[in-house]
């Protein structure tokens, strides 16, 4: 009894194997076929691996000679699997996709076969951060040109949409493994040259037309520098979102960016630009960020500000007006933040120690001015709040020079600013003017009351008096003013 | 009659269509066949410019090999299609083939030390260059004038000879033809 329970079960697997080897590869070609039709993709890759395997013995079936079904063969299941990896992230499967597609390609050379495995091999390469696998970008391109050849060289739809991906990923692949710089982007810049040419050769809507002049643009910009004009561009945008939502995520991923696009900068111009951008973000993030420290970010805006600024001394030719003037006012500003930043501590810390830090800051943009006093080293909007501020400092240091040098300074520079002489003060100044220049000259009462200047206080007291008026007038009516719109 | 002239004339109209299509065809496969050669030209300045440049990336000269092979592979499909179409090929269809697939030999030379393959493919090139005018008498395709400028660093050159002079690439390709 025992026995021929057992002979029954060997005598079903036998039937069972010899049903399976009855199988040509043809019926299973029909149900792989079929299953893909199904999307079954499972079943696919397991009936595409049963006919790789038929076609691998000693006597294969005639069909795995026919070159129109091991084509499909190899597509249908390259296809299954690379729909698996999108479901399952999983490389290996990425890399039998690419190796199917391959055979496929080799077997019959559809150029629309070579754009996907070329896609799969860029796709992985980024995946994997491995910015010198540029194979996939040729085969890429070997498809799109077979396919516009076989569209009669016109650019249709379809390949339109296959630029665009190319472009993305030529793009994603300059920019992968960005702590290593693995290649120059010369050639992937060069590749989206092509892609941009030959969707050019088609009547582009509007909005392709801006988008492909873009791409253009991010290959031709500061040298020819796709890397950098990537993460430059992506450092822009980092930094609008960052302005949108100041945080400390948003802060770290603008700085990076714009750090990396500062390493593959090319030309000076393009260099002292990210150093601004850098300065002006760390600004912006102790201004408006939560938990930011705020003697850190100064410095580090400072530094960078500074490098910009000595870069702007090294080439004053290949820097534009628009942008030198915006160097020197970061590069101001983040010295008078400082420099308040110090002073302010004074409330807190050892006096002597904050405003002595805050004088040596503020030393950093003076210059000796050939008569016996100093100035900074270049004018910019709301150099004599620093001028104003310095004093301050000279003051609580009791450094007579210091203080009488820089409030003189400052209502110099606020009577230039206004356009005004001392002349014509009283009779010129508008109340508002009057009201900022009383502050500094009130200022200087004080310094020239505790440094004894009697000269001084001889000119400044009629001054006083008469901006007192104008300022007390513009004040009342602003007051005024408000009172009447509640 | 009357019937018979309008079959005449509606025949004659379908016999000028077929050979303005067959024309167009051609010309636009010479089209194409010039335009890839543009391109071929554009990667080998690119080329000569990331050597100048550097030389710590062989990734993307490689890439440059690679793309310059798909351009010449594209030539030489039209350029076969056009044979066949004809029967026989211009001396301009000729020229264009030879012109790529020296300039192609040429980049393959410039990492021949590094992978000895490139040497043999560089040799490959050439020769079939060379047979594309084995019989013929005109001019030799590398001391004729190019109908486009060829710069490496600050040089100019015109003639294929020149290049393969200057760039010391000439001696190797006699050695190729020795062997």
């Amino acid at each position: 009894m025992r026995f021929s329970r057992f002979g029954l079960i060997i005598v079903l697997i036998f039937i069972l194997y010899s049903w399976a080897m009855t199988q040509t590869v043809g019926t299973l070609f029909d149900e792989m076929k079929a299953a893909y039709q199904k999307k079954n993709y499972r079943r696919v890759i397991e009936l595409g691996r049963q006919i790789q395997e038929r076609c691998q013995q000693s006597y294969p079936d005639q069909e795995c000679r026919y070159t129109h079904v091991m084509r499909d063969v190899y597509l249908y299941k390259g296809n299954a699997e690379y729909t698996l990896y999108l479901e399952d992230e999983d490389l290996e499967l990425l890399d039998e996709a690419i190796n199917s597609l391959m055979t496929s390609y080799d077997l019959f050379a559809d150029p629309d076969v070579a754009f996907n495995f070329g896609f799969m091999q860029s796709l992985r390469a980024i995946k994997k951060g491995d910015g010198d696998d540029l194979e996939g970008l040729v085969n890429a391109w070997r498809g799109i040109l077979g396919l516009y050849a076989q569209d009669e060289w016109r650019v249709s739809d379809d390949l339109l949409k296959k630029l665009k991906l190319f472009i993305t990923q030529a793009v994603d692949i300059t920019i992968a493994s960005p702590d290593s710089a693995q290649t120059t982007g010369r050639f992937t810049g060069f590749m989206i040259r092509l892609a941009c040419d030959l969707a050019e050769k088609r009547q582009l809507s509007r909005d392709n037309q801006l988008w492909f002049s873009v791409y253009r643009q991010l290959t031709i910009d500061d040298e020819y520098n796709l890397r950098g004009n990537e993460w430059r561009a992506r450092g822009l945008s980092a930094e609008n979102n960052f302005q949108k939502s100041p945080n400390d995520s948003t802060y770290r991923e603008t700085r990076s960016n714009l750090e990396l696009a500062y390493r593959y900068a090319k030309s000076a111009e393009r260099r002292a630009e990210i150093l601004k951008e850098l300065s002006k973000v760390a600004l912006y993030m102790e201004q408006h960020g939560k938990n930011s420290d705020a003697e850190t970010e100064l410095q580090y805006a400072r530094e960078k500000a500074a490098q910009a600024y000595e870069l702007y001394l090294e080439n004053r030719t290949g820097i534009s007006m628009e942008l030198e003037r915006e160097i020197k006012m970061i590069y101001g500003a983040a010295i008078l933040r400082l420099v308040n930043y110090y002073f302010s501590l004074a409330v807190s810390t050892d006096r002597s120690d904050a405003y002595r830090r805050a004088k040596r800051v503020g030393e950093e943009l003076l210059e000796p001015d050939r008569a016996g006093g100093f100035k900074q080293k270049f004018e910019w909007e709301g150099h004599e709040e620093l001028y104003f501020k310095l004093s301050d400092v000279g003051y609580e240091l009791g450094d007579e020079n210091l203080a009488v040098d820089m409030i003189d300074k400052a209502w110099k520079a606020a009577l230039k600013n206004f356009n005004l002489n001392m002349d014509e003060l009283c009779t010129n100044a508008t109340p508002s003017m009057a009201e900022d220049l009383y502050r500094i000259a009130d200022n200087y009462r004080q310094i020239a009351e505790r440094f004894g200047l009697q000269s001084v206080l001889q000119w400044l007291r009629p001054i006083i008096t008469c901006l007192k008026v104008r300022s007390s007038s513009y004040s009342r009516s602003a007051t005024g003013a408000s009172y009447d719109q509640k | 009659m009357i019937r018979n002239k309008y079959i005449i004339s509606f025949a004659f109209i379908i016999a000028w269509i077929s050979i303005a299509q067959g024309q167009s065809t051609e010309t636009r496969l010479e089209k194409q066949m010039i335009d890839y050669e543009r391109d071929v030209v554009q990667a080998y300045h690119e080329i000569q410019k990331y050597l100048l440049e550097s030389h710590n990336n062989q990734a993307e000269l490689i890439a440059f090999e690679k793309l310059m092979s798909v351009y010449v592979e594209r030539i030489f499909e039209i350029y076969s299609t056009l044979r066949r179409l004809k029967g026989y090929t211009l001396e301009t269809y000729r020229a264009v083939v030879a012109r790529a697939l020296i300039l192609r030999a040429l980049t393959l030379l410039e990492r021949a030390d590094a992978n000895p393959e490139n040497y043999e493919s560089a040799c490959q090139d050439y020769r079939k260059a060379l047979t594309l005018y084995q019989h013929s008498s005109t001019v030799p395709i590398m001391n004729k004038q190019l109908p486009y400028e060829i710069w490496v660093g600050r040089k100019l050159y015109t003639r294929l000879v020149d290049l393969l002079d200057d760039r010391g690439k000439g001696f190797q390709f006699l050695d190729c033809l020795q062997k």
